[in-house]
């Protein structure tokens, strides 16, 4: 019986020792990606890599609500998905970067999403393009038309994602830094409001200037009457 | 009349010598110029490994020779002499014509990273490059001799070929033929991970892709250790050029252990299909 149950034991450690024997990593693996996008036509694929890749494989998909799916739905990618781009590049100094000009038309950014793979033996990461609008930057100039102007020039979201990766083994972690608070939709419409708010402001101001100039004048009306009013008092006085 | 005679004899023999020196002279300077002009180099991959032969029933396109003498004399750097080798047969020899008094003073591989190739030096006649990544599939070397002459030769590295049925004047449909060469092992254990993207480019200017059809895929030995797969994809009028790119990413599934794989940089193996030529 204890036999029976040292045998049992032996044969669970050993199956446990299997499940947990950690699968080789390959010299040579993308470390991110990471997609920059200035407008709604140029997106700037970058990345890292170990420093035995000498290039990567970079496809650029279309997918309708994907980024439900990327983590969680393989085959749905898969199967949704439109590719766009497909090119590789050279790395150099382990870092790897490819401009691309797309016409987005009426979709939404976060419909599209990066897959890269490396060459000779190494790991493959996704990650979705996510695209977030600056938020105006402050101006003195009071033409307003051209301070709601930011949407293409001020943006600079990245969404690096080293998610996906085939090893299996790697740490899986998902970094998103935005510098941006609106969307493009949001910011577009703000723009009609931003010129009314201003047209409102103006009146505001203008009767904050009419209060401050009518008690000014007041004061000052004030003022003179008593200088006035004491120096003929003294003048009566004196002359007396 | 004697004097005459001996006039017309002299002057026939000052004729006769002036022709046999003009044509020593005319042949001594032909042969001066092929000695100057001529700078052959023999290009060779080792095929100890892989070797690709053609087959049988394949007979619409021409499998690019292991070895090559190439004449590198009025190559430059924007027009290099090209000579095409199978891209698993990753070390490349260069030979130069010592009997020529060429000798090799030094190689380098032009416009790519530190590290894409590595050169070896065996002689001043003999050098060996090896590539180290498939991504390399056209690189320009700049060849040096030890005269400071300067020649240009583009190594290519084929897995695909690719054909089409153009001429066959009886066929429905326009084909164009992918010939994809492949270590004998990793194709027939893996084929179905092959990802392989068609990119079609039109001649409005705008682009998709497309995949070939599968079914007709299929794998034939071509070679030492090599495997043929054949696919094809329809071409329609509209159709300017077609890049043909064969990737498979690394797998570590289950008992399908694959390495990644490439078949050409950049957006792949250009095919024109007016001139019917790939360009790499």
């Amino acid at each position: 019986m204890r036999l029976r149950k040292s045998i049992i034991c032996l044969i669970c450690i050993l199956i446990m020792s299997l499940i947990n024997t950690p699968i080789s990593i390959f010299a040579g693996d993308i470390q991110t990606i990471s997609a920059t996008t200035s407008d709604y036509e140029n997106i700037t694929i970058s990345g890292t890599t170990d420093s035995d890749v000498y290039a990567v494989f970079i496809k650029l998909f279309y997918c309708e609500n994907c980024s439900t799916y990327i983590d969680t739905n393989e085959f749905y990618l898969i199967f949704n998905s439109t590719l766009l781009e497909a090119t590789s590049v050279e790395v150099s100094n382990q870092s790897y970067s490819l401009n691309l000009t797309i016409d987005i038309g009426n979709n939404d950014l976060d419909d599209y999403y990066l897959s890269t793979t490396d060459y000779d033996g190494g790991n493959q990461l996704l990650s979705l393009i996510d695209y977030v609008e600056a938020s105006s930057s402050t101006s003195d100039d009071t033409d307003t038309s051209d301070d709601t102007d930011t949407s293409d020039d001020t943006t600079d979201n990245t969404t690096s994602t080293d998610s996906g990766n085939v090893e299996g083994d790697e740490d899986t972690a998902t970094t998103s830094t935005s510098e941006t608070t609106e969307e493009y939709e949001s910011t577009t419409t703000t723009t009609a409001d931003s010129e009314t708010s201003a047209d409102t402001q103006d009146s505001n101001s203008i009767w904050i200037y009419c209060i401050l100039f009518c008690s000014s004048v007041g004061l000052m009306s004030f003022l003179v009457k008593r200088t006035f009013g004491i120096r003929f008092a003294t003048s009566s006085f004196m002359h007396t | 009349m004697k004097q005459v005679r001996g006039l017309y004899k002299k002057s026939f023999c000052l004729l006769l010598v002036g022709i046999i020196m003009s044509t020593f002279q005319g042949s001594y300077q032909i042969n001066y110029v092929k000695a100057e002009e001529s700078h052959i180099f023999t290009i060779t991959e080792d095929t100890t490994n892989y070797e690709v032969t053609d087959v049988a029933t394949e007979n619409d396109y021409t499998i690019p020779n292991t070895s090559n003498s190439l004449d590198l004399s009025d190559s430059t750097k924007t027009s290099p002499v090209e000579t095409t080798h199978f891209i698993y047969n990753n070390t490349i020899n260069i030979q130069s014509d010592s009997s020529n008094q060429i000798y090799i003073s030094t190689v380098t591989a032009l416009d790519v990273e530190d590290g894409a190739v590595t050169i070896s030096y065996n002689s001043s006649s003999d050098v060996d490059i090896t590539f180290n990544s498939f991504f390399y599939d056209n690189v320009v070397f700049e060849i040096t001799d030890t005269n400071s002459n300067n020649y240009y030769l583009k190594i290519n590295r084929y897995a695909i070929v690719i054909s089409n049925n153009f001429s066959d004047t009886s066929a429905s449909n326009k084909y164009v033929y992918i010939n994809l060469y492949l270590d004998k092992d990793e194709a027939s254990n893996e084929y179905y991970a092959l990802d392989t993207l068609i990119r079609q480019e039109y001649s409005d200017g705008s682009h998709d892709y497309t995949t070939p059809n599968y079914e007709d895929f299929y794998l034939v030995t071509a070679g030492t250790n090599v495997e043929l797969a054949r696919m094809k994809v329809e071409i329609t009028d509209d159709i300017e050029d077609i890049y043909v790119l064969v990737i498979r990413e690394r797998s570590t599934v289950g008992p399908f252990d694959t390495q990644g794989l490439i078949t050409a940089s950049g957006l792949g193996v250009r095919y024109n299909i007016a001139s019917q030529t790939s360009i790499y």
